[in-house]
C-alpha cells in the first residue's frame, strides 16, 4: 500500500511531491512484479475530496480518503494506467490537482487514515500474506494541539499493526520545511514496529523511521521495499554457559532471472500449471509413500556382462534382496544425522585469529550477516509444524556489541562452527566484524559480523602449473606505469555502479512482452562494459610502451622445450610461419593437428572439419 | 615422478579361502544408544572381506570405467557353490580355474572368481557368497596366476597401474622356492603388492597375537621378506587396514585449464594500444558436496512378481524413479490467491485431490509471470545479451579497500598460456606490478560468447616459480540487499537525545571482560609445534575435512557392505573429522577464568525454555586409532595420509612479514604428517 498526501503548495515546479510519490509507486511495482510476481499492491490517497466511487462497493472507507488502486495482484494494465496518468501530469502540472482535489481548510484525522488502511487491507489482502503500509507524508504535525486525535491515531495504528500490517513511514523533509518526528509521529508510531511480540517499551526511537528529501524518496523506498527477512534465528554460543541470540541475513545473494513456468491455455486465460514430484517404483508404476522411502547407495551400473542375467530377475529396475526382517538402508532421519553430525542449529565460537589469517583464496560462497537478537525462534524437533517456540536471551545485544567493538579494535576475526538450519551441514566460517559507517540520512553499513564460509580440504584444488617465465623489472615497471594511471584513488569495488546487465536485459524484454510493446535491443545500455575511452585516454600510450618493452625482452622470445613422455608428431608451428602461409593462401598445406594446436593456443574452438579449421585460423589471423 | 593419475588401474584381490579362514572371531560394534558394548561373531573370511568390499565399494563410488578389479580365491576346491549366483554354465562351483593351470598345470586350488571388470553391486554380492573351503591353497601360486592374468588383460594397456592385494591369515603352507623370480617379475611390471594379514603382528598398532602357530610365524616373516624386496610392497594387519580405510580421503580432482582472453582497452577500435592476452583459467576452490542418496522402497509382501519360486522369505528393495507431474486447479477462479498458497506449501496432500486436474507436459506453454499478467516465452528464455568471451579489466583499486565479505563464490586461477613465454612474461609483469603497488583489478568475465557477464576482482598472486591472478566474483547492484538495521551503539531516546546508558549498551566493565575473553581464546599459537618448536595457529583449511561429505560416504559404504544396519550399526566418525569441532582443550583450560568473568559480567539470561547441550556429539574413541607412528606406513594399496594437499608455495618476492605470515598459515608439508598424527593424541587425552 502506498499512502499519499497531496500537497498543492509545491506544485509550481511542474512536479509535485505527489507526482514523485506516485512515480516511486510505479517503480516499486515494476520491481516488485519481477521479484515477487504473486504479490499484490494498491494505492490509497488521503486528504482529498475525491470520494471513492461506487465500484469499490466492498470497501467503505472513511471520508476524504480515496482508493486509487485497489489491492490486487500487480498487473501490466494497472501499471500502464498509472504511467499514462503520470505522463499526462507531466504535460499538465495541474492535472493531479484536478484529479485528486485536495482537502482544504481542515485535515483528515490520522486515525481515520489508519482505519481506512485497515479496512482496505482487510478486504483486499489474503489473511496469510504479510502486509505492509508505506506511509508517505511531509506534514510533521497534522493535528496541533489535539490530544484526542493523537490518541485515536495511536489506537487505530495499534489495530492496524495487530491485524498483521506493518507500517513503514517515509517522511519528506525540505530545507524550508524540516520534518520533526517528535512533534507528532514519535508518540504515535509504536516502538519496534517490526517485532510485534516485543511489546516492552525500550524507550528508544523506532528504527523504521526514515526522513528523506524528496529526491531520495525512490531510493529510500527501494531499501525498505525489500522486506527484511532473516534467514535464520539461532543461538550463538561464545562459551559453555554464555549463549546469545542472533539473526542471520543474506546481504549478498545472487539475484537470478527466475525460471520460466508452465502455463495451460484455458481458452479465456492462461493458468500456471503447478508441478509435483512423485516417486515411483518402476515395476508397479505406482506412487510410493514418501514417508516410507529409505536411502542407500546407488547399486552401480547394472552389470552388462554375464553377472546379472540370472533367471528370475527379468525386470529392468535395480533391486537389492536381503533376508526377511533385515534393513540395508537408512531412514530419512538417519541420513540427516550423517550430514549434521547430530548437531543442533547454532553458531559456536572456536576462538580468535588475526585479521590477516583470512586470505583471498579461501572463499567458496557468499557471506551471511549476523545481528544480535534478544529473541530466538526455535522450531521444535517434533510436533506441530506451525508452532514456533521462542527462546529469549536477554543481554544478547550488549554482549554482541562488546564482542564486536573489541574485535574491531584488536583487528581480530573469529573462527566459528555454524549449522544454520536443521537440514544444513555444519561449516566453518570466519567471523569478520564490521563497524557501523555511513552518513546521517543515508543508508548505513550496519554493525555486525559477516560469516564467511571457509573451504574444506575437499573444496581446495591444487595449482595445475608450477613454473613459468617471469618478467624482468623493466617490463614490470612498464606495466606499473599504466596501472598507476588506471588506479582509482581511494576506490573500491563499487557494486552499486554495476547493475546486472543480463538480468536487466531479461527484465526489459519481459516487461515489453507484458506491456505488448516492441523491445528495442539497441536502446539497452550495458553499464558493466569497461570505459574504453577513459582507459585509452589515460593510459593508451603507456600500454603501447609496455607492449614494446615486452617484445624487446629476451626471455619473452625463448622457446619452450616441451616435455612429454609420449612420442607425438611435431605440431608446434610458428605463428609467423602460419601467417606467411596464410598470406600465401597456403593454409591448406598444414595438417589438421597443426591447425588445431594453433587454434588451441589462441583459445579458439578446435571442433569441425579441416575446411572449418582453416577458415577459423584465417579469421583469427585477419583480425589480429 | 608424474602424479599418480586417478583410475587406469587394475587391482587383483587374492583372497585366502583355506579352512582356517572359517575360524570365528568376535568383532566390536559401536555401543548401543544406552551405552552398552556390543560384539558380533563373524568368520575371519567375512571380517577380511570387509576390507576387499570397502575397496571395491570405493571404486563403485568413484564410478570410473578405468578403475577395474578382479578377484581370485586360493584354497578353492569343488565343494563351494555360491547360492545366489548359480549359473547355467559349467561353473557351478568354485574349482581350480585359471589360465596358468590350464596352460602349464601345477597351479591348483586357485580360482578366478570374478574376472577383471569395472565392479558393481553384483561384484559385492558375489563376494558375500564366498565361504571357507576344505582345501588350503598356496598364496604364491595365486600371486603368479594373478600377475599373469593381470598381464594378459593389460597387454595393450601398458600405462595402467597394477596393484595386487593378498588377503590371508597366513596359516597355510607356502612353497617358497623361486620367490625371487616372482619378485623380479613384479618389479619389472611395476606391480605394487599389499598383504593384508589377519592377526599379523604389528608393533605400531600395537598388536601381538598370543599362541601364534609356528607356520604363521614363518609365513609372516616370509611376507615381510617378500614385500621388502619389492619396489612397492607392504604387509599390514587387517585391523589396521580396516581402520585406515575409514580415514577421510579426498577425491583429487584435477582442474582442467580452460582457455580465454584477458583484455584491457578496446581491441577492435584501437588495437595498437589495447592489450589482449591468451590466458588459461582453472578452479582454485570448488564446493564439494556430499554424494547423493538414492531412494529405495521396500516391495510389499503380497507381491505378485515374486515368482522366483523361492520359498524362503526375503525383503526386496527397489530403487525408486522420480517423475514430475503437472496439474492445474480449475475450480477456484475467484479465491485464486488463497488457493495458490495452500498448494505452494507442499505440506499436506489432503485437499489437493479435490479440484486438481492433471495435465500432460506436452500441452504446456513456457512463459513468465509478470504480476498477474502472462508473458509467453516459448524458448524458456528471452534472447541473451550479446557478449564476447573474455576477461575485461575495467580498472584498479587498492587492495586494502577490498571488502572481503562481498566475495561471492568460488575462486579461479588465471594463468598465462603455458605454451608461450611471451605471454608468461606479459602476465607476470602485470602481476608483479599489481603486487608492488598492492592493487586489485576490477574485471568483467564472460565465460563463452553470449553468456551472461559477471563482475569480479582479480588479485595478484606470486608462487615460488610462477605468477598468476586469482579471480573471485563480486556482487552486482542487484545482488546486494541494503537492509536497515537498528544501530547497536547510537541509541536515541524519544526526546531525540543520545542514550549512553541502556541494557543494550555494554559497560566499561563488560568491555574489559570481553577483552580478556578474546585474549584467552586466541588461536594464533594454539596449534601444533612447527619444525622450530614454535606453535602454529590452530585450524588449517587444508586439513579440515567436510564432515558431511565423509560421514555420508562412510554411511553409504557401510550400507552397501552390510546387509542389516540394525544389527551392524555405523561405526563412529573418524576422529579426523571431529578435530576442529570443539575449541582446543588447551585454550579452553586457559580461558576458564575469562569465561567465568564474562558470564558474570554480561548476565545473559535465558528465557523459559532452557536450552543446554548444543553441539554434543557422541564420540566413541577406539584407542588404537591414535598411533603416533602411523605415518611410517605407506604403500600404494594402502590408504594413508596424503602429503601435499595443495601446492601453494611461499612467494619469494613478498616482503618478509607477508612471507612469515603465509608460512604460518600454510605449514609446509614436511611437518604435516607429524601434525596430524599428534592431533589424535591430543584429542584422546
Amino acid at each position: 500500500m502506498h499512502e499519499l498526501r497531496d500537497d498543492p503548495n509545491y506544485e509550481d515546479v511542474k512536479t509535485s511531491h505527489l507526482f514523485t510519490a506516485l512515480e516511486a509507486a510505479v517503480q516499486i511495482q515494476k520491481k516488485k512484479v519481477i521479484v515477487g510476481p504473486n504479490d499484490s499492491a494498491g494505492i490509497v490517497l488521503f486528504n482529498t475530496t475525491r470520494s471513492s466511487e461506487a465500484k469499490n462497493h466492498a470497501t467503505e472507507i472513511k471520508k476524504n480518503s480515496f482508493v486509487f488502486q485497489t489491492i490486487a495482484p500487480i498487473s501490466a494494465p494497472a501499471i500502464q494506467e498509472l504511467i499514462q496518468l503520470l505522463d499526462a501530469a507531466r504535460e499538465d502540472p495541474e492535472l493531479l490537482r484536478s484529479t485528486f482535489p485536495p482537502l482544504t481548510g481542515k485535515k483528515m484525522p490520522m486515525g481515520d487514515v489508519f482505519t481506512s488502511c485497515n479496512w482496505v487491507l482487510r478486504d483486499g489482502a489474503p489473511k496469510t500474506a504479510s502486509k505492509r503500509v508505506f506511509l508517505i507524508t511531509d506534514d510533521d504535525n497534522p493535528h496541533p494541539a489535539s490530544k484526542q486525535l493523537l490518541t485515536s491515531a495511536r489506537t487505530t495504528l495499534l489495530d492496524l499493526t495487530q491485524s498483521g500490517a506493518q507500517v513503514e513511514p517515509f517522511f519528506i523533509a525540505t530545507p524550508e520545511k524540516p520534518f520533526d518526528p517528535s512533534k507528532f509521529y514519535s508518540s504515535v508510531l509504536l516502538p519496534n514496529v517490526l517485532n510485534g511480540n516485543d511489546d516492552e517499551d525500550t524507550g528508544v526511537l523506532p528504527e523504521s523511521i526514515s526522513i528523506t528529501r524528496i529526491d531520495d524518496l525512490l531510493s529510500q523506498m527501494r531499501f525498505h521495499e525489500v522486506p527484511k527477512r532473516a534467514i535464520f534465528s539461532i543461538p550463538f554460543r561464545l562459551a559453555d554457559g554464555l549463549v546469545i541470540g542472533v539473526k542471520g541475513y543474506g546481504l549478498v545473494t545472487e539475484q537470478k532471472k527466475g525460471s520460466y513456468k508452465y502455463f495451460v491455455d484455458l481458452g479465456d486465460r492462461m493458468e500456471v500449471a503447478n508441478s509435483r514430484t512423485v516417486y515411483l517404483d518402476e515395476d508397479h508404476q505406482a506412487e510410493f509413500d514418501k514417508t516410507k522411502i529409505v536411502y542407500g547407495m546407488s547399486l552401480g551400473v547394472p552389470a552388462i556382462e554375464d553377472g546379472s542375467d540370472e533367471e528370475g530377475e527379468g525386470t529392468e529396475s535395480v533391486s537389492r534382496t536381503v533376508p526377511f526382517g533385515k534393513r540395508p538402508f537408512y531412514t530419512a532421519d538417519e541420513v540427516r544425522s550423517f550430514r549434521t553430525l547430530d548437531l543442533e542449529p547454532g553458531i559456536k565460537l572456536l576462538g580468535f585469529k588475526d585479521r590477516e589469517e583470512l586470505v583471498f583464496e579461501d572463499n567458496v560462497k557468499h557471506s551471511v550477516f549476523i545481528h544480535p537478537d534478544e529473541l530466538v525462534r526455535l522450531r521444535p524437533i517434533l510436533g506441530s509444524r506451525n508452532k514456533l517456540s521462542m527462546q529469549k536471551y536477554s543481554g544478547s545485544k550488549r554482549t554482541f556489541t562488546a564482542l564486536l567493538k573489541r574485535m574491531i579494535e584488536r583487528k581480530k576475526l573469529g573462527l566459528v562452527l555454524a549449522l544454520t538450519r536443521r537440514n544444513a551441514a555444519p561449516i566453518f566460517c570466519a567471523m569478520l566484524p564490521q563497524a557501523e559507517s555511513g552518513d546521517e540520512g543515508e543508508w548505513k553499513e550496519p554493525a555486525g559480523f559477516h560469516l564467511i564460509p571457509l573451504p574444506f580440504a575437499d573444496d581446495i584444488r591444487a595449482a595445475p602449473l608450477e613454473e613459468a617465465f617471469r618478467a624482468p623489472d623493466e617490463v614490470k615497471d612498464a606495466a606499473r606505469a599504466w596501472i598507476d594511471k588506471l588506479c582509482v584513488k581511494n576506490g573500491a569495488y563499487p557494486p552499486d555502479s554495476y547493475p546486472n546487465p543480463a538480468l536487466a536485459y531479461h527484465n526489459a524484454q519481459l516487461q515489453a512482452s507484458a506491456f505488448r510493446e516492441e523491445f528495442d535491443p539497441e536502446a539497452f545500455e550495458d553499464l558493466t562494459r569497461p570505459k574504453y575511452d577513459m582507459i585509452h585516454k589515460r593510459a593508451g600510450n603507456l600500454m603501447k610502451e609496455w607492449k614494446r618493452a615486452l617484445v624487446n625482452d629476451e626471455s619473452a622470445n625463448a622457446v619452450v622445450v616441451t616435455t612429454g613422455t609420449k612420442r607425438k608428431a611435431d605440431v608446434s608451428v610458428d605463428e609467423a610461419e602460419i601467417r606467411s602461409k596464410h598470406e600465401a593462401g597456403a593454409l591448406g598445406k598444414l595438417r589438421v593437428d597443426q591447425l588445431k594446436e594453433f587454434l588451441k593456443s589462441k583459445s579458439q574452438p578446435v571442433s569441425g572439419k579441416k575446411p572449418e579449421l582453416i577458415e577459423r585460423v584465417a579469421d583469427w589471423l585477419d583480425s589480429h | 615422478m608424474p602424479a599418480e593419475r586417478a583410475g587406469y588401474t587394475v587391482t587383483m584381490f587374492l583372497v585366502d579361502v583355506s579352512p582356517s579362514m572359517g575360524a570365528t572371531r568376535s568383532v566390536e560394534l559401536p555401543p548401543t544408544p544406552s551405552g552398552e558394548e556390543r560384539t558380533t561373531e563373524m568368520t575371519n573370511l567375512e571380517w577380511a572381506l570387509q576390507f576387499v568390499k570397502l575397496k571395491i565399494q570405493e571404486m563403485i563410488f568413484n564410478g570410473r570405467k578405468t578403475d577395474q578389479c578382479g578377484v581370485f580365491l586360493f584354497g578353492a576346491e569343488g565343494s563351494q557353490s555360491p547360492l545366489s549366483f548359480q549359473r547355467s554354465d559349467n561353473r557351478r562351483g568354485i574349482e581350480t580355474n585359471n589360465v596358468v593351470n590350464a596352460k602349464n598345470g601345477g597351479y591348483e586350488h586357485v580360482a578366478e572368481y570374478i574376472p577383471i571388470a569395472q565392479p558393481n553391486a553384483t561384484t559385492l554380492a558375489k563376494l558375500d557368497a564366498t565361504k571357507p573351503s576344505e582345501t588350503s591353497g598356496d598364496p604364491i601360486d595365486a600371486l603368479i596366476v594373478g600377475i599373469e592374468t593381470q598381464n594378459i588383460y593389460l597387454e595393450k594397456k601398458r600405462t595402467w597401474t597394477r596393484k595386487i592385494i593378498i588377503v590371508t591369515d597366513g596359516e597355510s603352507p607356502i612353497e617358497i622356492e623361486d620367490w625371487e623370480a616372482t619378485v623380479k617379475k613384479m618389479n619389472a611390471l611395476d606391480i605394487s603388492l599389499t598383504v593384508i594379514g589377519i592377526d599379523f603382528d604389528d608393533d605400531e598398532l600395537p598388536f601381538h597375537e598370543e599362541n601364534k602357530s609356528t607356520i604363521k610365524v614363518e609365513n609372516e616373516a616370509f611376507y615381510h621378506k617378500l614385500t621388502s624386496s619389492l619396489n612397492n610392497g607392504l604387509v599390514g594387519t587387517c585391523a589396521y587396514a580396516l581402520q585406515e580405510i575409514a580415514r577421510p580421503d579426498i577425491k583429487q580432482t584435477k582442474s582442467t585449464l580452460m582457455g580465454t582472453v584477458l583484455r584491457l582497452g578496446d581491441v577492435d577500435v584501437r588495437p595498437e594500444e589495447a592489450i589482449e592476452m591468451i590466458v588459461k583459467v582453472s578452479k582454485c576452490t570448488a564446493l564439494a558436496r556430499p554424494k547423493s542418496w538414492k531412494k529405495f522402497g521396500r516391495m510389499e509382501d503380497d507381491d505378485e512378481m515374486q515368482v522366483d519360486g523361492e520359498a524362503e522369505q526375503s525383503e526386496v528393495f527397489v530403487q525408486l524413479k522420480m517423475r514430475t507431474e503437472y496439474y492445474i486447479d480449475r475450480s477456484t477462479q475467484e479465491g485464486e490467491e488463497q488457493d495458490k498458497m495452500d498448494v505452494g506449501s507442499d505440506d499436506d496432500d489432503e485437499d489437493k485431490d479435490k479440484n486438481v486436474e492433471k495435465v500432460e507436459k506436452e500441452e504446456l506453454i513456457r512463459g513468465f509471470k509478470y504480476g498477474s499478467t502472462y508473458a509467453p516465452c516459448p524458448d524458456g528464455q528471452f534472447p541473451r545479451l550479446n557478449t564476447r568471451k573474455g576477461i575485461d579489466i575495467c580498472g584498479f583499486f587498492h587492495a586494502k579497500n577490498f571488502r572481503r565479505d562481498l566475495a561471492m563464490g568460488e575462486v579461479q586461477y588465471i594463468w598465462a598460456d603455458p605454451g608461450s613465454p611471451q605471454q608468461q612474461v606479459a602476465l607476470s609483469s602485470i602481476v608483479q606490478a599489481m603486487f608492488e603497488k598492492d592493487v586489485f583489478a576490477i574485471a568483467r568475465w564472460v565465460s563463452k560468447d553470449g553468456m551472461d557477464p559477471r563482475m569480479g576482482v582479480l588479485a595478484p598472486t606470486m608462487f615460488e616459480k610462477i605468477d598468476c591472478l586469482l579471480w573471485v566474483q563480486m556482487p552486482f547492484a542487484d545482488d546486494v540487499r541494503k537492509y536497515t538495521f537498528a544501530s547497536l551503539e547510537n541509541l536515541v531516546s524519544k526526546s531525540g537525545e543520545k542514550i549512553t546508558k541502556h541494557p543494550y549498551l555494554p559497560t566499561e566493565e563488560q568491555l574489559d571482560a570481553m577483552d580478556k575473553f578474546i585474549d584467552a581464546m586466541d588461536l594464533m599459537d594454539a596449534g601444533e609445534k612447527d619444525d622450530e618448536g614454535k606453535r602454529i595457529p590452530w585450524y588449517d583449511t587444508r586439513l579440515s575435512y567436510n564432515p558431511a561429505i565423509h560421514r555420508t560416504k562412510q554411511a553409504l559404504f557401510h550400507s552397501a557392505v552390510m546387509n542389516d544396519i540394525e544389527s551392524n550399526p555405523l561405526p563412529p566418525p573418524h576422529p579426523e573429522l571431529l578435530k576442529y569441532i570443539e575449541p582446543p582443550r588447551r585454550v579452553l583450560k586457559h580461558a576458564r577464568e575469562a569465561i567465568a568473568e564474562c558470564k558474570a559480567a554480561f548476565k545473559v539470561k535465558e528465557g523459559m525454555h532452557l536450552i543446554t547441550n548444543h553441539f554434543i556429539i557422541q564420540l566413541t574413541l577406539i584407542p588404537h586409532l591414535f598411533s603416533a607412528q602411523e605415518s611410517h606406513k605407506s604403500s600404494q594399496g594402502w590408504p594413508r595420509p596424503r602429503k601435499g594437499r595443495r601446492r601453494r608455495h611461499a612467494p619469494p618476492r613478498q616482503n618478509a612479514l607477508r612471507v612469515a605470515q603465509r608460512q604460518r598459515t600454510r605449514p609446509f608439508t614436511s611437518s604435516l604428517i607429524f601434525h596430524r598424527a599428534s592431533t589424535y593424541t591430543q584429542e584422546t587425552k
